[in-house]
């Protein structure tokens, strides 16, 4: 098979012909209970691509008659190959060999993996299958997960990790996905805990089963342990050559450039039939997204998990961009603790690898409430200013509509660094909305008033004529233009080509220390 | 001669037929179907038309994708009639893409206040046949609005809001039978 695969073509999304129809399946029959490790990496990789390292693998343990239960390669598939040509190494764990659990051979293949994807400047794919720790190995099993993880958090940042689940993944087990930039989950088939539901009923009383304590919908919809979700193995493993495409090899290159067939200086009034006219009515902003960036490039990351914000890769001009965008839809598109924690990894994750952020702003604040309040929204909210304080890639933003208070200032203001603000004609940003602002101005002056009612809305109108528009924000250079709607995606094209070359110099220091 | 790969191969409305190809390490592939077994050698590909040989004897074909990702494919000699379908997968792909296990269950069938805020319509009624993502109420909070929807398929057991109440984050609102 060719390998001279053209690396400009991303990899086709798997349309649903691509699906096994019935007759297929019944065809395959008996094969169903192969090893299916191989079959995944080669779903993963171009075809014909793939190369194993250390297939002969043994281990060296003798308790528990484990010296007569020798199977070559211990249990873990091993290797390097190509994703829309370009390289990366990745592991399969087999349950069919000795439940794919995890001993100190088949953690040290992985380990020595990790270590060549990162003297290689290579992304590494986790393909997790595994009845957990070895136990008749005991201590050398738990070393092995503790090799591996060091070398996650190693690699955090210098190369992209991704990690599938595609059956269990359970104990010590989920620490490495978790220390890994994404994870992905098989519907149905996928489960991650730190304790399985046995235990959980022994200590707790609880009854749950697998599915519903760690299954894929679970992280994709309560924890936001996994990012992704799909419903078969073969379509996540597309969705993980997918993601790949939008993202460089290494912290220090850059992501391939795909132009396509959309014409940068195309003019996007399709967003105004979005756009509601009342803003007080809610509307999805992926239809903006939809038509702003590159048609159908986009792919949304935690898509099920705190949808209050929507985060997730695009191409723009055929560049990879992270795109962060209120939702007006879900809980009035405020900010929460799940909504800053999902924002301030994506921005981070971009940060690391280079991809710069355009974020489309609509937010009316920070979600008040003792529930938030008490689960520490201070810390949380602070860690998506914090990483937008932190980024030093391109940083882009619309405001579309409202912008106000504290929210304002994090989602990407000039204050924490932004490099082009645009607004909208609609745009209204301000320290909050103006019913509440006159109650708080003019409340001893309006206790006097003849008719305190009419005052009020007096009162407010001229709050709104002062503040609901972008006016003050761009008398003072907050905002840099008004823009057209129509215009939006030829201005941030524009814009992006022109911070692509930005370069900031970072402070000297250990590392910073993020709020928890 | 490389490990057999086997692919389940579906020509026109027939049933999937099990191939396995195998490299001879020598510019051809060995086929085995059913008891019949083939050496094909590739000759050249040259936009959609594909030369091989079959035990030696040359076969010219055509191989047209369409746009939905269907493949048909004719011998060059006969009189072009748009092609057979031909539909290939291998092994893996097959077991990849079945779902191994049944998919978790669908969505409580209760509807939760997600944010704190008042009612300002109801668009069901006890008794009333709902889809999943129908909408059913309208609540305002944070000055929006927000549209609440079926969270599955069913039947409106229960609704215990009206116009103007206030409710509280995780409420039920709604229930389904």
């Amino acid at each position: 098979m060719s390998v001279t695969h053209d690396p400009s073509a991303p990899s086709p999304q798997p349309a649903a012909s691509a699906r096994p129809n019935e007759a297929e399946i019944a065809a395959v029959g008996e094969a169903r209970r192969i090893s299916v490790a191989r079959a995944r990496l080669e779903a993963l990789f171009d075809p014909g691509t793939f190369d194993e390292i250390g297939d002969r693998v043994l281990h060296r343990s003798t308790l528990f008659g484990m010296e007569k239960k020798q199977i070559p390669g211990d249990g873990v598939i091993t290797g390097v190959g190509t994703v829309d040509g370009r390289t990366v190494y990745a592991f399969a764990q087999d349950r069919t060999v000795l439940g794919g659990s995890l001993g100190e051979a088949h953690a040290l293949k992985i380990a020595r993996l990790q270590d060549m994807a990162l003297a290689a400047g290579a992304p590494f794919v986790g393909i997790n299958d595994s009845g957990g720790a070895r136990i008749q190995e005991g201590v050398e099993a738990l070393g092995g997960y503790g090799e591996i993880f060091m070398r996650n958090v190693r690699s955090s940042g210098q190369i992209p990790q991704i990690s599938v689940i595609c059956g269990p993944c359970a104990g010590g087990a989920v620490y490495s996905p978790a220390l890994t930039d994404f994870v992905f989950m098989v519907d149905g088939s996928s489960y991650m805990f730190l304790t399985g539901p046995k235990v959980v009923k022994t200590v707790t009383f609880e009854d749950v089963t697998v599915e519903e304590l760690g299954g894929g919908r679970t992280h994709s919809e309560k924890t936001g342990v996994s990012h992704f979700l799909y419903p078969t193995d073969l379509e996540a493993l597309a969705g993980v050559r997918k993601l790949l495409s939008f993202l460089p090899s290494n912290w220090k290159e850059k992501p391939p450039v795909m132009e396509g067939p959309d014409a940068t200086d195309r003019l996007c009034p399709e967003v105004l039939e979005v756009f509601p006219e009342s803003s007080r009515t809610p509307y999805d902003v992926r239809g903006i997204i939809d038509n702003v960036f590159d048609r159908s490039t986009f792919l949304e990351v935690h898509k099920g998990w705190a949808q209050n914000i929507v985060v997730g890769f695009a191409r723009l001009a055929g560049r990879s961009v992270g795109v962060v965008a209120n939702q007006p839809l879900e809980q009035a598109g405020c900010l929460d603790i799940n909504a800053s924690r999902k924002g301030a990894r994506f921005i981070r994750t971009c940060n690391a690898y280079g991809i710069p952020i355009i974020s489309i702003v609509d937010v009316p604040g920070f979600l008040p409430g003792c529930d938030q309040e008490h689960q520490g929204v201070i810390n949380h909210g602070a860690k998506l200013l914090y990483a937008y304080c932190e980024a030093t890639v391109p940083k882009l933003a619309v405001i579309t509509r409202k912008s106000y208070g504290g929210a304002y200032i994090v989602m990407s203001s000039k204050h924490v660094g932004g490099d082009v603000n645009l607004a909208w004609p609609t745009a209204q940003i301000a320290v909050m909305g103006a019913k509440g602002a006159v109650e708080v101005l003019f409340r001893r002056k309006l206790a006097g008033e003849a008719d305190p009612e009419a005052a009020a809305l007096e009162a407010e109108r001229h709050y709104e004529e002062t503040f609901l528009t972008p006016d003050q924000a761009t008398g003072r250079g907050f905002v840099d233009a008004v823009i057209e709607p129509a215009e939006t995606r030829r201005k941030l094209a524009r814009f992006l080509l022109r911070t692509e070359t930005k370069n900031t110099a970072r402070p000297e220091r250990k590392h910073g220390n993020i709020p928890t | 001669m490389s490990a057999p790969k086997k692919y389940l191969v579906t020509l026109g409305k027939g049933g999937p037929t099990p191939i396995a190809l195998s490299f001879d390490g020598h510019g051809a592939w060995k086929a085995v179907a059913d008891e019949l077994e083939m050496s094909i050698g590739l000759e050249s590909v040259e936009g959609d038309i594909v030369k091989v040989t079959v035990d030696g004897r040359p076969l010219t074909l055509r191989v047209v994708t369409g746009p939905d990702g269907e493949v048909r494919m004719e011998k060059v000699q006969s009189q072009r009639t748009g092609g057979v379908p031909v539909r290939v997968r291998s092994e893996g792909e097959v077991i990849l893409g079945s779902r191994a296990v049944a998919p978790a269950p669908d969505a409580d069938p209760v509807l939760v206040a997600p944010i704190t805020g008042v009612i300002l319509a109801v668009e069901v009624a006890v008794g009333d046949t709902v889809t999943q993502g129908q909408p059913m109420l309208v609540l305002e909070a944070m000055k929006m609005e927000t549209i609440l929807s079926a969270p599955r398929d069913g039947i409106v057991k229960t609704v215990n809001v009206v116009v103007q109440d206030r409710v509280r984050t995780a409420d039920i609102l709604v229930e389904l039978e």
